[in-house]
């Protein structure tokens, strides 16, 4: 019986977990399926008033980087101080590179656009075969090094690498180099920094590693752009600007960042704006001249049929088992009762483990869906204020001797008259106008349920044992509550309902559990095993 | 809190869910309950065992019979009215004397909760019961009237109002561990530990009180009675009361139950409850855990054993 019930529950909680992997592993299927608008929303703007040290490197008008399309990428909304500019199809060019530099604009330009770093699924480029002679040499020269910086360059190369090794081997040794000894350092800028001191920031690494590249006769030049680090709603954006190498090596041009260990191969995480950029480098860096904005935009929910007929391509069994198929009326129903299950451990756990009394077993669940149904402000002040009403009508009621069926229905009648109140006074009011829209007779049916339920109980077990059980019925309904809001969850239910089994499994398993609750510890705090032996 | 767990572990304190997943879920079947759920049953059970218990003077199952009142209850200057499936004490009033008029609207009642209530609010009482209001599961009810219990003389000074019932818990037909509950002014004159009642712990072997409790804490004196010492007083016949008890475990067949026990200065000791689902605090009462004495009973080869070979091992060994 215990090996049967042990083989039960692992079998529960295994099929749901079997079943999301084979179809994330195998299906491709987004467990929690997301609109293809998981764009990020990405301002650069240049500063009118330019640090005259900068103003003397520069030449001419501040250029402004404008990310080109490529078929890798999408971006929508690309505006040019508040003007749309066209978004062209995605070129078929050959050439990676995804810079169009706009000469002359104003200083004070502001380009916002928003891009889907994730999707930008970077594939291996068609090879380049040959560079052109004159790009050759442009990505050889070293016109934007001192001579001491070549002094230092040269000495480097020479300690790190044969004359006779290869160009490949050549350049790993110097990208190994810098990933292993350098260290991040944002004001290290100089190549003297990263030389001898053994810190640089990113663009004095990039210089470095495109000067020992050049100075081996590899094609090599400076990338600029942003690196998210965790590209994921709902966080705190994070995000870096970072300048890359890029190396011509067996006909293709291929990205490094020793920092971030990026050899060869780029993803969806780093948004290049900038290629061949030496010449602004020094103001790409300076957050006074280029300010760069990035802020992820809002996960939408997939829609029913673009859901469908994406499962259709991946696997026609799960798209005929797909929830998605039911009517949009059925499907919102479902939505509303799908984390039902989920909440149940939650009650489970509650009174088994912990030892919370509640106003029977299945009442926290109950005014967890009132509140859901009406928002948690409207909610939790509707009720209060008719918990208050039928107590205090329920006192009244008592002086005529009614019988309990007649009594219960005044009671109903009573919260509905209060209900229609609260609604005219929050219209009035003018607050929670959403909520207004979500009254329904669902909410009136429990909360008499539960002032019946209340009632009794202040009558036969007092008002503190009754505010006592109340207070644990709020706490597990705010804690079913905080469970069953998560939008996250309730698609990941809707996707997935093969979970539920999961939660049938979990309250197996805390229907097994045979030790103390935690409150319990408090109650039977008293019996003392001292007094015990003094007994005997 | 550990420290805490380990020390309720090693006392062998049952705790709430090893109480109903070791031992009343598999060892009291479910086909059973309504005979010591439904008041009349139990009773019943009790009857025809010859098991001493208030006399039941009669039976209303609906508004209907409330007009037959009169001739039910005339003889009767006191009395208890109880829903049948109540649960822990809950809807009994005590009636201590009536008046009846002949406009029946001027009948006066007094009652232990308010001094004088009107025959209306008396049947709307009783309209309340057979709504099923204080029913275990919330169905309709039946009302009983039982004989009232007078308190024991020896009992009488430490009880506010109420009246003080033993309950004594079986394993087996073992009686593994026994209290008394007090009334307090606190819990309104009833018995129940958790309204504020005062539990007693008891020696299984005489009878005599080991430990005072009230809100699972210890105290030392009644609080409704402070200069009254509880230690060691000796609730009487204890002799006959775990008798009777242990005549409960025969009959019953439930392996865990609990016996609520009265004792009437004429009557002497007499069955008011049977419970299949007896509480726990009973072993803050006797600072000692359930555990050991369960697991004891659950060892023995019980194959045979009299009842009075049961009573005399958990008097010697509980």
């Amino acid at each position: 019986m215990r090996h049967s019930k042990l083989a039960l529950i692992i079998l529960l909680l295994g099929i749901p977990v079997a079943s999301l992997f084979y179809k994330m592993q195998f299906l491709g299927i987004q467990v929690v399926p997301e609109k293809a608008s998981n764009f990020w929303s990405v301002e650069l703007s240049i500063n009118k008033e330019l640090p005259r040290e900068f103003s003397v490197d520069y030449q001419g008008a501040p250029i402004m980087p404008i990310p080109s399309l490529n078929k890798y990428q999408r971006i929508k909304d690309l505006k040019l101080n508040g003007e749309s500019l066209s978004v062209d199809a995605p070129p078929e060019s050959k050439d990676y590179v995804s810079i169009e530099l706009i000469e002359g604009q104003p200083a004070d330009s502001v380009l916002s656009f928003q891009i889907q770093p994730r999707n930008a699924q970077m594939a291996q480029r068609d090879p380049v075969e040959n560079l052109q002679r004159s790009e050759k040499k442009a990505y050889l020269s070293l016109e934007g090094y001192t001579a001491d910086e070549l002094v230092h360059l040269n000495k480097l190369k020479d300690t790190l690498i044969f004359p006779s090794d290869d160009k490949k081997t050549k350049f790993d040794k110097f990208f190994y180099y810098l990933a292993d000894e350098i260290a991040l350092k944002h004001d290290s800028r100089k190549i003297s920094d990263v030389t001898e001191l053994s810190s640089g920031s990113f663009l004095a690494q990039a210089r470095t590693l495109v000067g020992l590249s050049r100075l081996s006769d590899i094609p090599a030049r400076v990338i600029f752009g942003a690196l998210f680090l965790e590209p994921k709603p709902a966080k705190p954006v994070r995000y870096t600007r970072v300048f890359l190498t890029e190396v011509f090596i067996n006909g293709q041009w291929s990205p490094y960042l020793p920092e971030k260990r990026i050899d060869g191969q780029l993803d969806g995480d780093q948004l290049i704006f900038c290629r061949n950029c030496e010449s602004q480098a020094t103001m790409l860096e300076n957050d006074n001249i280029l300010n760069l904005r990035i802020e992820p935009v809002k996960y939408d929910p997939i829609s029913s049929e673009e859901q469908l007929s994406r499962l259709e391509t991946m696997s026609p069994f799960w798209a005929s088992l797909s929830l998605h198929r039911l009517p949009l009326s059925v499907q919102a129903i479902i939505l509303g009762i799908i984390l039902v299950p989920f909440g149940t451990i939650a009650i489970s756990f509650a009174r088994v483990i912990l030892g919370v009394e509640t106003f029977g077993i299945f009442m926290p669940i109950l005014l967890t869906l009132f509140f859901l149904e009406t928002s948690f402000l409207f909610g939790f002040l509707f009720f209060a204020i008719v918990v208050l009403l039928g107590l205090g009508q329920r006192y009244v009621l008592d002086r005529f001797y009614l019988l309990a069926v007649p009594r219960l229905s005044i009671l109903l009648s009573f919260t509905i008259i209060v209900y229609l109140l609260f609604a005219i006074l929050c219209l009035r009011l003018d607050i929670l106008t959403e909520t207004q829209r979500s009254l329904s007779y669902f909410p009136i049916v429990i909360i008499t349920v539960f002032i019946e339920k209340l009632s009794l109980s202040i009558m036969e077990e007092g008002p503190i044992n009754t505010v006592k059980t109340a207070i644990g019925t709020f706490f597990v309904s705010i804690i079913c509550y905080g469970l069953l809001a998560v939008s996250w969850l309730k698609t990941f239910f809707f996707n997935n309902p093969e979970v539920i089994l999961f939660s049938v499994g979990m309250n197996m398993l805390i229907g097994s559990y045979t030790g103390f609750r935690l409150l319990e510890l408090l109650r039977f705090k008293e019996v003392d095993e001292d007094n015990a032996i003094n007994f005997k | 809190m550990l420290s805490t767990l380990s020390r309720l572990n090693r006392q062998g304190v049952l705790g709430n869910n090893k109480r109903l997943r070791e031992y009343i879920l598999p060892l009291n079947k479910r086909r059973y309950y309504p005979l010591v759920d439904s008041k009349h049953l139990t009773t019943k059970v009790l009857q025809d065992n010859n098991i001493p218990h208030p006399e039941t003077l009669g039976l209303v199952h609906s508004v209907s019979q409330f007009k037959k009142l009169h001739p039910l209850l005339k003889d009767a200057t006191s009395f208890v009215v109880k829903p049948s499936r109540g649960a822990m004490g809950n809807g009994i009033m005590i009636v201590e004397g009536i008046q009846w008029d002949e406009k029946r609207d001027n009948t006066i009642l007094r009652t232990t909760r308010k001094d004088e209530i009107s025959f209306q609010e008396f049947t709307y009482y009783l309209s309340l019961i057979l709504s099923g209001v204080f029913s275990l599961d919330g169905t309709t009810d039946t009302v009983m009237f039982q004989q009232k219990i007078n308190p024991h003389p020896a009992l009488q000074n430490i009880c506010h109002r109420g009246i003080a019932d033993v309950r004594i818990i079986l394993f087996h037909g073992f009686p593994v561990m026994s209290m008394m509950r007090l009334p307090s002014k606190e819990s309104g004159g009833r018995g129940n530990l958790h309204q504020g009642a005062v539990g007693c712990g008891l020696r299984l072997k005489d009878g005599t009180i080991t430990f005072v409790t009230q809100h699972n804490r210890r105290i030392f004196n009644h609080p409704d009675f402070p200069d009254v010492v509880l230690k060691d007083r000796e609730v009487p016949y204890w002799e006959s009361i775990i008798n009777i008890a242990a005549q409960c475990g025969e009959v019953f067949p439930l392996a865990y139950l609990g016996v609520d026990i009265v004792v009437d200065p004429v009557l002497g000791p007499l069955v008011l409850e049977v419970n299949a689902r007896p509480g726990l605090s009973i072993q803050i009462a006797n600072q000692k855990g359930l555990v050991g004495p369960l697991k004891t009973v659950a060892a023995l080869d019980r194959e045979g054993m009299s009842l009075a070979e049961k009573i005399n091992f958990s008097r010697n060994n509980f």
